[in-house]
């Protein structure tokens, strides 16, 4: 126990270049700006943010606290958040501001987006949890304006806590695992007609033109739902890889057998095609972006040089768990 | 010496964020509005799904049918849920108010009977269509109605009908359609529910054909 303890904590103390956060901060605020903004070009806002009782589409909670402050779901309100909400995404995206540029902008976002369950998404949720994390990373240590402050230049060999894009990766296989455990239905799992993905193509709530021509190739949607479910149900597995890339000095067949590919490139390969295959199928606003942000993650950082920015305080350490080869 | 390099504080740390770890993966766990939902459990869909896995578990060997299998379910929930729940109690709190929900069930039964929203006017004592999904012909206020949060929302009414919110959209949408057509007498909404065909049946050439439900007339003037 007392090993296990420790291993946890020196897997927490890992430090690595920020630039993987610094990219999954621009990724996440471009995601922002582009559902806000997406909300603007359909005059939404004041449709899906305000309450029935001034105009809006239903009634809507007042539980957040800034909803209380600002004085309730008013027109006012919503133009209030929406308007931060694209200066806050604007400053992750310069990263001007740290850690409180993300808590302000997962205040806004939330406090939109908590409205009513019924006129939010998953991928709302997405990014409020990418929020979160980023409160407690350092991601703008390097590729972003606090950087430029800081040193007079626009990238930084500062190390930062790796833990936080771990929590994100952690994150997207969780997202994944229990997404397949969902899916139950007959129609996604072994033994039923592996119709799932047609059916969710030719609902008028998710497709973005008539996809009625996917009948002819109904074979195709078969292996694409059999891959999917299978990929979704196995994700957890890849901690597995995760942990047998981390510990491979010390040998073994099965680690040796995990280890001989880099199993972690076909799992984002399938995951990027997915995704893909969603953004240019079906319309399910950010879902794509956000997700696919969360892949940036997966990419690890360059090691760190010899001599880095500040390593005075902190134990030097090269990421073992996402370097590209295992250690 | 400052909090964050004590030497405790790797320790400290490594305690939070478990706990996160912890949220996370209990919170994504399947909750009592997925497991135990009647709404859910009687849409057509979800009676759909019951239908198929007692057929295939038939297949297999085992003696049951919809009904007795649909309690067994149903009693399995509960069991779970009796475990569940106060697991995640004490997590919620700290999801909600942090933002780190977890609930992911994208797609898990795709819709097989969808309900599309329709909208018609009276304009001279004769009805006229200005809105259907996915049509260029109607295409009155597409912009909102196509976006993927008004798809997602109105998409919910197949999947769980709930008449307050559809009651409270059928009046937004008549009122803004009865301000944009002032010469219209009457505004209709409803919801035109079929059945998706199966593929052999798509390349036949088939096409749907459905029936409309929950219709809502409103006087255009008074909503003006």
């Amino acid at each position: 126990m007392k090993r296990l303890w420790s291993a946890w904590v020196t897997l927490l103390s890992v430090r690595e270049l920020g630039t993987s956060l610094a990219r999954f901060r621009i990724a996440v605020g471009l995601v922002i700006l582009y559902s806000l903004l997406s909300m603007i070009a359909a005059d939404l806002v004041e449709v899906m943010w305000v309450d029935a009782s001034y105009g809006g589409l239903q009634a809507l909670s007042t539980q957040h606290w800034l909803i209380d402050v600002l004085g309730g779901r008013t027109p006012q309100t919503a133009w209030i958040l929406v308007g931060s909400g694209l200066v806050l995404g604007g400053l992750l995206v310069l990263g001007l501001g740290g850690r409180l540029t993300a808590l302000c902008a997962l205040q806004v976002y939330y406090g939109l987006t908590s409205a009513k369950s019924t006129l939010a998404g998953g991928y709302d949720t997405m990014i409020t949890n990418a929020l979160w994390i980023l409160v407690f990373a350092q991601s703008t240590a390097t590729l972003s304006f606090d950087c430029r402050r800081r040193t007079g230049r626009w990238t930084s060999d500062r190390l930062v806590s790796a833990w936080p894009r771990y929590l994100l990766i952690l994150q997207l296989l969780v997202v994944y695992g229990t997404n397949g455990l969902y899916k139950l239905s007959p129609v996604w799992t072994p033994g039923g007609d592996y119709s799932a993905l047609y059916w969710v193509f030719v609902e008028p709530t998710w497709r973005r033109f008539d996809m009625a021509w996917t009948a002819s190739v109904f074979g195709l949607t078969q292996l694409a739902t059999a891959v999917t479910w299978w990929w979704e149900v196995l994700s957890p597995l890849m901690l597995v890889v995760y942990w047998a890339r981390y510990t491979a000095e010390r040998g073994g067949r099965v680690r040796r057998a995990l280890n001989r590919f880099d199993l972690r490139k076909p799992w984002a390969l399938v995951g990027i095609g997915l995704h893909l295959g969603i953004l240019v199928l079906l319309n399910v606003g950010p879902f794509s972006p956000i997700s696919l942000s969360y892949y940036l993650c997966l990419i690890p950082p360059p090691a760190a040089p010899k001599s880095g920015e500040d390593q005075s305080t902190q134990s030097r350490k090269i990421d073992p768990i996402m370097s590209s080869k295992p250690t | 010496m400052r909090p964050f390099q004590h030497p405790a504080w790797p320790h400290v740390r490594a305690i939070l964020i478990g706990l996160h770890v912890l949220s996370l993966v209990v919170l994504s766990l399947p909750d009592a509005g997925a497991v135990h939902s009647r709404r859910r459990w009687q849409t057509a869909n979800a009676r759909a799904d019951l239908r198929q896995l007692a057929d295939r578990l038939q297949r297999w060997g085992f003696d049951t049918d919809e009904r007795r299998l649909g309690r067994t379910l149903w009693d399995m929930g509960t069991a779970y849920l009796r475990v569940q729940q106060p697991i995640a109690a004490p997590f919620r709190w700290y999801a909600r108010i942090t933002g780190s929900r977890q609930a992911w069930r994208m797609f898990a039964s795709p819709q097989r009977h969808p309900a599309e929203l329709h909208v018609d006017l009276e304009r001279d004592g004769r009805w006229e269509t200005i809105y259907v999904p996915h049509s260029d012909q109607y295409a009155w206020n597409r912009e909102q109605f196509e976006h993927n949060r008004f798809r997602k929302f109105l998409g919910r009414f197949a999947r769980g009908f709930i008449p307050e919110h559809y009651k409270k959209a059928a009046r937004w949408v008549a009122t803004r359609a009865a301000v944009e057509h002032p010469g219209a007498t009457q505004v209709r909404v409803r919801l035109y529910r079929y059945d998706s065909l199966p593929p052999a049946k798509v390349r036949e050439g088939q096409t749907p054909h459905g029936h409309y439900e929950h219709a809502k007339v409103f006087d255009a003037e008074a909503l003006r």
